[in-house]
C-alpha cells in the first residue's frame, strides 16, 4: 500500500514537472513570436528590458488560464498593432516589400537578356 | 495671375512645416476600451500598505506612469502636485493617480517618502498594467473617461498639458 502511494507521488511529481516545463516552453515559443516594442530588433524572448518582462508575464498568466497561442498573440496585436509580431502576415505593403527582391532580380535578368540580344544583333 | 499663384505656392511652401509642427507629437490619440481587475499597492510610506482593486475608471482619470529611476519622472512630480491642489480647490470631477511600473517596490517607496506626491499613488504588484495600457517607457500619463483610453501623453508632463488634455477629454 506504502509503495502504491509512492508510486503516485512519483507520477504526480513528473505529471507537474512535465506540465511546468511544457507551459515554460510555450511562454519562449509565443515571446519569441512577439518584438519588444521599445528594443532594437530583439524579441520579447531574447530582451530583459522592463517592458519586455511585464509582457512575458502577461503570457506566463494567459498560458496558465488554457489561452491559445493565436487568443495570446491577438491580444498583443489588439494593444500593439501588427508591427508586435515578429513574422508580420504577408499582406499590403509587408507583401510588396517581400516580393520586391525577386521581381527586381527578374526583371533586371530580363532587361539583361534583351539588351545582350540587341549588341548580338548588331554584331 | 501667375505672380499671385507663385506668391500662394511660397506661402504654402513656407507654412505648412509650421503648421505640422504646431501639433505636439506626443499626444497620441487612442480610443480603446481597458478592463481592469488588478490588485496594486497603495504607496503611503507605510511598512504594512493596504491593498486596493483598480478597476472601472468610471469618470475621468488621469493615469500617470512612473519609475523611481526616471529623471522626468522626478522633475513631473511638482506640476502634478500643483494640478492635485487645483483639482481639490477648484473642486474638479478628475481622478489623479500614479502607477509605479518597471521598478522595485523599496524603491518607490523610496521615491514616496523623497518626493511626496499628494495624490494617490500605487505600485503594480503583478507587473503586468504596462501592458494593459501598452505603455512604452515612462513617464507616461494616460487620460481615460469611463473605461475608455482617449488620450496619452508620452514624457514630462506640466500643468498646460494637463488642461489641454481635461479640455480635449470633456470635449467627447
Amino acid at each position: 500500500m506504502r509503495l502504491l502511494v509512492i508510486n503516485f507521488a512519483v507520477a504526480l511529481f513528473f505529471i507537474f514537472l512535465l506540465n511546468s516545463s511544457f507551459a515554460t516552453n510555450k511562454v519562449y515559443d509565443i515571446s519569441n513570436e512577439l518584438m519588444c516594442p521599445v528594443c532594437q530588433g530583439q524579441t520579447v524572448a531574447e530582451s530583459n528590458s522592463q517592458l519586455a518582462l511585464s509582457m512575458k508575464e502577461v503570457i506566463k498568466i494567459k498560458v496558465s488560464k488554457g489561452e491559445s497561442k493565436k487568443e495570446i498573440l491577438d491580444y498583443f496585436i489588439s494593444q500593439y498593432g501588427e508591427t508586435i509580431l515578429a513574422k508580420p502576415p504577408l499582406k499590403g505593403f509587408s507583401l510588396l516589400l517581400w516580393l520586391s527582391p525577386p521581381l527586381i532580380l527578374v526583371g533586371s535578368i530580363i532587361f539583361w537578356i534583351r539588351i545582350v540580344r540587341k549588341n548580338k544583333k548588331k554584331v | 495671375m501667375s505672380s499671385v499663384a507663385n506668391l500662394v505656392l511660397i506661402l504654402t511652401i513656407t507654412f505648412v512645416p509650421y503648421l505640422s509642427f504646431s501639433k505636439d507629437p506626443s499626444f497620441i490619440k487612442i480610443q480603446r476600451d481597458i478592463e481592469i481587475n488588478q490588485e496594486m499597492t497603495i504607496i503611503d510610506g507605510e511598512s504594512n500598505s493596504k491593498q486596493i482593486i483598480l478597476k472601472d475608471f468610471k469618470g475621468l482619470h488621469i493615469v500617470n506612469f512612473w519609475a523611481s529611476w526616471c529623471g522626468p519622472c522626478i522633475e513631473e512630480i511638482s506640476e502634478l502636485n500643483k494640478f492635485q491642489e487645483k483639482i481639490f480647490t477648484e473642486n474638479l470631477d478628475v481622478n489623479l493617480i500614479g502607477i509605479n511600473i518597471f521598478d522595485k517596490k523599496k524603491d518607490a517607496v523610496k521615491f514616496y517618502m523623497k518626493y511626496k506626491p499628494f495624490f494617490r499613488t500605487v505600485f503594480d504588484n503583478n507587473n503586468t498594467i504596462s501592458v494593459k495600457f501598452s505603455v512604452m517607457g515612462v513617464p507616461e500619463t494616460y487620460f481615460v473617461k469611463d473605461g475608455k483610453i482617449l488620450f496619452k501623453y508620452m514624457g514630462k508632463i506640466n500643468q498646460q498639458i494637463l488642461q489641454r488634455g481635461i479640455d480635449e477629454v470633456t470635449s467627447y
